[in-house]
């Protein structure tokens, strides 16, 4: 144990000095260069780095980032201020931005910022602990007198948006830092995409820098053009890295003494900049993340049905084959009995009949191990959520609903619990019978399409309905219907009830079938134990 | 076993033919069946024997007939023939009371192992049931009176508790027992006992008759 706490410090020796060396570094860039004025830089980069660093080493390490800050304050004094003062200002800095970092790995914002939720909630923490962060910093001074008032609210907000800046730009970018290989494997199969964006990123800047200081901030929105580009094809990290870019050229710009618009308006278009790129980033994130699952989803349930269609043509066919085989098998038993019974029975010839039965049952051998492939080892037990998995599936529905003029109605007993077994299988089946009952409405005039669903729970039983209002199933496929290649569908493959129903009784239940009394057409009933047997 | 059949149902000509000649090589003798529709039709309760039916056919399944025989009252016994890997049906078959179920394709051993049991079960049943049809139109001879002695003795009591319960004297029971027993073929009390025994079992819910207020 305690050797583990040692070796653990032993590995936060190194991250420590690496992260104390950047920051000082940062705080000299922004601070000391002698041609960069203190307003120049209108963000706090350092901040992100501090934010960064206790997000992926833990929020515990606020008195390193506090010492560090103390550390930069005697090195590269910006302010000429009292050295208690000073460190009370670090200590306060310290303790509120590692608060930030252990709400913000609380919420799961640790890593890459996958919905806009998240990417909200990262950007309303960080407004929160940078106005407090900037309060009590700048407030130390006030209370000790080395400020006035008026100075000092100017400097609280400066403070706070150069914090946020500093934090929404760079921290999200940091915390991925491991990432960087993948990031260049993409970058260099879309460079050329890519290329275009910088270029883009580019030529606003210098068409902005181009025009006189006080048009400077009019066309500043054409940045976020590129921007929201970048954040389209690439999510936040892209977008980001972008507005990274125009930072470091707006401090170039200063450098080279081009005019520059007013430190505040900067700040707060750089703000917009970067939460316009992390939240936009972060939207087509989960929008990418959904149509993913969507997509699996379906790949998913395409694959279950055609093991299940696979499953049941085998199935017939074995049963099928096996009724010749069974006649074979019989006949030549009863060869090598007639053939025994000769005084003279040639040995040769029974032996051939013996061989001959070896065949055949070789051959239903072959038949049953096909049909045993299909049939086992496929089940998953899972807990299903029926009414998730019931409105998911009437969902996919809508289309094919409005397109067919007809209404489903489902009424699912909400305290269905939730049902043990396979939710592909059940999801193949659900689906089949609402698609045959559109089918089924289709048929009938269009001002009575109408399909009900019902769902309810009678002891250890889910009980599933299906009705619909069609026509009912024709009398000469009644007694065959849960057959396989029994359809009254032109062009249809006949596999959908047998199928449906191979998968309910394989899991224990049943689906059986009979007339609607309320709607008049086809009444498909499921009932499933709600604890799968065995 | 000289008159008993195997009645073969299957909707499958060739599997009709095949079986049917594999069994009746087997000294069984045979009757087959196109259909559970056909086999019912001419079924007459006077045969002995065993059912093997298909399970899957056109028209009636083989549980169909199974339920059908059961709702008439038929005790044959049934075997089913399943395909293979059709396990549900075939629990199903048992559950409804069937005696054994075949896999298809069968194995000629197995399926006269099977056959010969479920005959055996049949003539068992038979042999049962004409006995108790004996006991009964035995019975059916004795008097109100001879019958009460004859309960009064299944029930144990001595020839005087028999005297004091019906009012009579021990002499006359005497004499209502040595009728009774000539009745009944039977030569000693143990055989009596038995009869009555048996009797009560094949007709337990019958009202006992006489005066005597059943102990139930």
């Amino acid at each position: 144990m305690v050797a583990e706490i040692r070796r653990r410090g032993r590995d936060l020796i190194l991250p420590a000095v690496v992260y104390v060396l950047l920051y000082l570094a940062l705080t000299w860039l922004s601070y000391a260069q002698p041609v960069l004025k203190t307003e120049i830089t209108p963000w706090n980069p350092q901040t992100g780095l501090t934010v960064a660093f206790l997000l992926v080493y833990g929020p515990g390490l606020w008195p390193v980032t506090a010492a560090a800050a103390f550390a930069s304050e005697m090195l590269i004094p910006s302010i000429a201020v009292s050295v208690p003062l000073s460190a009370a200002a670090c200590v306060w800095l310290g303790m509120i931005y590692g608060m930030l970092a252990s709400v913000l790995r609380r919420l799961d914002l640790a890593g890459p910022l996958l919905s806009a939720v998240a990417a909200g909630r990262m950007a309303v923490a960080t407004v929160a602990a940078a106005t407090v962060a900037a309060l009590g910093g700048v407030g130390i001074f006030v209370l000790a007198g080395d400020v006035s008032t008026l100075d000092a609210l100017r400097g609280m907000a400066r403070y706070a948006l150069a914090d946020m800046n500093g934090i929404l730009m760079l921290t999200p970018l940091l915390v991925l830092v491991g990432y960087w290989r993948e990031s260049v494997r993409v970058l260099r199969n879309h460079w050329r995409e890519a290329a275009l964006q910088g270029a883009m990123v580019l030529a606003t800047l210098l068409v902005v820098f181009y025009l006189p200081a006080a048009d400077q901030l009019r066309f500043f929105y054409l940045l976020f053009v590129p921007i929201i580009w970048i954040a389209l094809s690439w999510r936040s990290t892209g977008a980001l890295f972008a507005v990274l870019g125009i930072q470091v050229a707006l401090i170039a710009a200063a450098r080279a003494g081009v005019h520059t618009p007013r430190f505040l308006d900067l700040q707060v278009l750089l703000l917009t900049l970067s939460l316009t790129a992390l939240l936009l980033g972060a939207v087509v994130a989960e929008r990418a993340d959904i149509l993913h699952r969507l997509r699996e989803r379906d790949a998913e349930l395409a694959r279950a049905t055609r093991f299940a269609v696979a499953g049941e043509l085998t199935s017939a066919l074995a049963h099928e084959l096996n009724q010749p085989i069974t006649a074979l098998v019989s006949y030549l038993r009863a060869s090598d009995i007639l053939a025994s019974r000769h005084a003279n029975a040639d040995a040769q010839l029974r032996a051939t009949l013996e061989k001959s039965m070896n065949e055949a049952l070789r051959a239903s051998d072959v038949l049953r191990k096909l049909r045993d492939f299909y049939r086992g080892g496929t089940v998953k037990r899972e807990r299903i959520d029926f009414v998730a998995l019931s409105t998911r599936v009437t969902a996919s529905f809508q289309e094919n609903l409005r397109q067919a003029s007809a209404v489903l109605v489902s009424t699912i007993d909400s305290s269905i619990p939730s049902v043990e077994g396979d939710a592909t299988q059940l999801e193949i089946v659900l689906h089949n019978l609402i698609a045959n009952a559109i089918d089924a409405v289709s048929r009938a005039p269009s001002a009575q399409r109408r399909i009900e669903l019902h769902a309810t729970r009678s002891d250890d039983e889910l009980i599933l309905s299906v009705e619909d209002s069609g026509p009912g199933v024709a009398a000469e496929v009644s007694r065959e219907i849960f057959e396989p290649f029994v359809t009254t569908r032109p062009g249809g493959m006949g596999m959908g009830l047998a199928i449906s129903r191979t998968l309910a009784q394989a899991r224990g239940g049943e689906l059986s079938f009979g007339r609607s009394s309320t709607l008049g057409g086809a009444c498909f009933k499921l009932r499933l134990p709600i604890e799968a047997p065995g | 076993m000289s008159d008993s059949t195997v009645f073969l149902v299957d909707d499958d000509a060739s599997i009709r033919d095949a079986l049917s000649l594999l069994i009746s090589l087997k000294g069984l003798r045979s009757s087959v069946f196109a259909s559970a529709e056909d086999f019912l039709a001419v079924y007459n309760p006077s045969w002995r024997g065993c059912l093997l039916t298909d399970l899957k056919m056109q028209g009636m399944s083989g549980l169909d007939l199974q339920e059908e025989l059961q709702q008439r009252g038929v005790q044959l016994p049934v075997v089913v023939l399943t395909a293979h890997g059709d396990v549900n049906t075939a629990r199903a078959a048992l559950k409804n009371g069937a005696v054994d179920f075949l896999e298809k394709p069968v194995n000629d051993e197995v399926l006269i192992d099977v056959l010969l049991n479920a005959i055996r079960i049949d003539e068992e049943r038979h042999r049962t049931q004409t006995q108790q049809a004996q006991t009964t139109a035995r019975l059916a001879r004795l008097t109100a009176r001879e019958r009460e002695v004859l309960d009064a003795l299944a029930d144990g009591l001595s020839h005087k508790e028999i005297a004091e319960k019906l009012s009579i004297s021990a002499r006359t029971v005497e004499v209502y027992k040595a009728r009774m027993m000539d009745k009944l073929q039977c030569g000693t009390l143990a055989d009596v006992v038995r009869l009555a025994m048996e009797a009560r079992a094949a007709t337990p819910e019958r009202p006992q008759n006489g005066s005597k207020v059943s102990s139930q």
